[in-house]
């Protein structure tokens, strides 16, 4: 008798553990629910920073939106560190700071181990029709939009047939005008702004 | 070899392992907890830790005589890595936390128990695998260039290695174990057995020095009584000459028969003394002259008023016989004079037969008689020290008993037969010494 009891125990314990990984699978996989009073913004449209990104000149633009209480953010920070390394020279990288804490540019350089220009105007995410972290903006050297989207389609970054990102500065060079990206690229995946919350 | 001494050494291994366990398993559970920081994975640390604590701790209060909860302690670790993997999203160094699951399930000393848990991280991997391979929606591997298919061929037989090791390591500690706990366990009752050997010596060294002892004083009081004894019955016979009232030549002759019969009693416990302090001699024996002395010797025993019985020898003196001659000439004497002794007065011609049978084996001797016969009841009891059939006995009551001695001296067997009334038949074989010891 209480062998049956252990093992339906077991089971259902199991199954609960299975459910768990899941269920935050399902919750990961979803894309990011679109804000109330959002404007799209469309590629090619012309982006005026204002000065608000010390990025001036005719280089591309390359905008990280992250937050530091995102953990989708956070895990992304190696893989942007390796794409500002790699396109340092021919494109202009940037963080944008999305986050309702205090923090300064040091700490944020810090973290990526990176001296690129820091902002915390969240405008510039409206802006450019960013409503999630971590996202991706490129801007050509006209400052129009070539690219807003996910850095990969796998969370962990490791898919190099969906490095997005990176597939939209080889598009911008290669002077491909009207690149095609899949959904999976352009729908917003990760955290909510401003705050980490992923519902 | 299963005994209490090890099964109480396993249960108290078991019991070790399980305390350590609990450590383990708080630890794991820090651990998921500490790496729910880096990607706030809390969900996960809390909700799949718990469940898992649960399932280890419901199986061991469930279930707590079998080891299935170890079992599940093993699946238990196997979750723990998958956990731990999760919440580092793909963190492949994470992976190793399989192989301390491993060694830590090395202490419950049972290869087995690496089973569950090499059998998760292989379905994990194998059902993961599969669903990449058919482009399931998402990506479960890295796809770093470095993790190629090669790679991943040598972790999995890296990763059964660590297994199979672990395993083989659980399996040597228990045979270890049981070896050392056997050896200790003889050494144990071996030095018991000596200790118990050397007080068996000491005493059976002290038993038979006192049992000399014993025989000596026996011997020695006995014959130191038969000295007296004679002068007594000389004195007795000079008064018996002196006189002729024959008031006193009845009390004299009432003297002389007590005197007689003490002597025999005294003459039985030297017999006995010197039945079982001498070592057993070696000679050539003719019966027929033995048998001539035995009954000369007896000739003049007994009472005036009994009857004179008979004494017929059949001797049939095939081979050479070498045995203990005055043993037998005790056995033959008492066996002998019993017969004389217990004549049936209803029987017309009292007799004593003996007959001897010697072959290059043994001899057998028969003494019969037709005296009053010994109750079945009492065939075996005769043969036993001072027993006496009736109160009428005559003798000490150490004749048969003496007899019985000296015929387990020669190595040889002594049975009755005999009827109330008709008679008594003693059989004894006595082996032949020659046929042993002498060269042919």
């Amino acid at each position: 008798m209480k062998t049956v009891i252990a093992i339906l125990l077991l089971t259902a314990i199991f199954s609960s553990i299975a459910g768990i990984f899941w269920y935050t699978d399902w919750k990961y996989s979803l894309p990011t629910p679109l804000p109330k009073q959002y404007h799209a913004v469309n590629t090619g449209a012309f982006i005026d920073l204002k000065g608000k990104l010390p990025v001036s000149g005719n280089k591309p633009v390359f905008i990280h939106f992250f937050n530091p209480d995102c953990p989708c953010s956070r895990f992304n920070i190696p893989y942007f560190k390796s794409l500002a390394r790699q396109y340092g020279d021919k494109v202009r990288f940037a963080i944008v700071v999305l986050n309702n804490k205090k923090y300064t540019s040091a700490e944020i350089q810090d973290k990526f181990d990176l001296n690129v220009p820091v902002s915390f105007d969240s405008s510039i995410a409206a802006a450019c029709g960013v409503y999630s972290t971590p996202q991706a903006v490129l801007l050509d050297a006209n400052q129009r939009l070539y690219y807003r989207g996910n850095y990969n389609r796998s969370r962990y970054c490791t898919d190099t047939r969906s490095n997005f990102a990176q597939m939209a500065i080889e598009s911008l060079f290669n002077d491909n005008r009207h690149p095609m990206f899949s959904i999976d690229a352009v729908k917003a995946y990760g955290c909510q702004l401003p705050a980490c919350t992923l519902k | 070899m299963e005994n209490p001494i090890h099964n109480a050494l396993l249960e108290q291994i078991k019991h070790k392992s399980d305390k350590l366990m609990n450590y383990f398993l708080i630890s794991f559970y820090i651990c998921g907890l500490l790496l729910a920081f880096f990607y706030d994975t809390w969900l996960i640390a809390v909700g799949v830790g718990s469940l898992s604590l649960m399932a280890y701790y419901s199986t061991k209060w469930l279930l707590p005589a079998s080891n299935a909860y170890q079992y599940v302690l093993s699946v238990v670790f196997g979750i723990f890595m998958a956990q731990y993997i999760y919440q580092m999203h793909g963190l492949f160094e994470m992976h190793f936390i399989a192989f301390i699951g491993s060694a830590i399930l090395v202490t419950y000393q049972n290869w087995k128990l690496q089973i569950p848990l090499a059998l998760l991280v292989v379905v994990h991997h194998a059902s993961f695998g599969y669903l990449q391979y058919i482009g399931y929606g998402n990506v479960y591997f890295t796809q770093l260039p470095y993790m190629t298919l090669q790679t991943f061929i040598i972790h999995g037989i890296l990763a059964t290695v660590v297994f199979f090791i672990c395993g083989l390591w659980g399996y040597q500690l228990n045979k270890l174990n049981r070896r050392l706990i056997k050896q200790t366990y003889e050494m144990g009752r071996f030095q018991e057995e000596q200790l118990q050997k050397k007080v068996l010596e000491r005493s059976n060294d002290e038993l038979r020095k006192s049992n000399k002892e014993l025989d000596s004083f026996v011997y020695s009081v006995s014959h130191d009584l038969r000295a007296p004894l004679s002068s007594v019955l000389g004195v007795v016979g000079l008064c018996e000459t002196a006189t002729e009232d024959p008031f006193m030549l009845k009390n004299v002759g009432l003297i002389k028969t007590s005197i007689k019969k003490l002597d025999g009693f005294i003459i039985d416990i030297l017999d006995y003394s010197r039945n079982s302090r001498m070592e057993v001699t070696n000679c050539e024996i003719h019966f027929n002259e033995l048998l001539s002395e035995v009954s000369n010797n007896l000739k003049f025993m007994g009472n005036e008023e009994q009857r004179k019985v008979s004494i017929r020898t059949i001797v049939n003196n095939g081979d050479p016989f070498y045995s203990d001659k005055s043993r037998l000439s005790i056995i033959l004497n008492n066996l002998i004079s019993n017969g004389m002794r217990y004549q049936n007065p209803q029987a017309p011609d009292p007799f004593v037969e003996v007959e001897v049978n010697v072959s290059k084996s043994a001899a057998s001797i028969r003494v019969k008689d037709n005296g009053v016969g010994i109750d079945k009841e009492n065939h075996e009891k005769v043969f036993r020290m001072f027993y006496r059939v009736s109160n009428k006995s005559i003798g000490s009551g150490l004749g048969l008993y003496i007899v019985k001695e000296a015929v387990v001296k020669l190595n040889g067997t002594i049975s009755l037969t005999s009827e109330v009334g008709k008679g008594t038949e003693f059989s004894i074989q006595i082996p032949n010494i020659w046929n042993t010891s002498m060269p042919r």
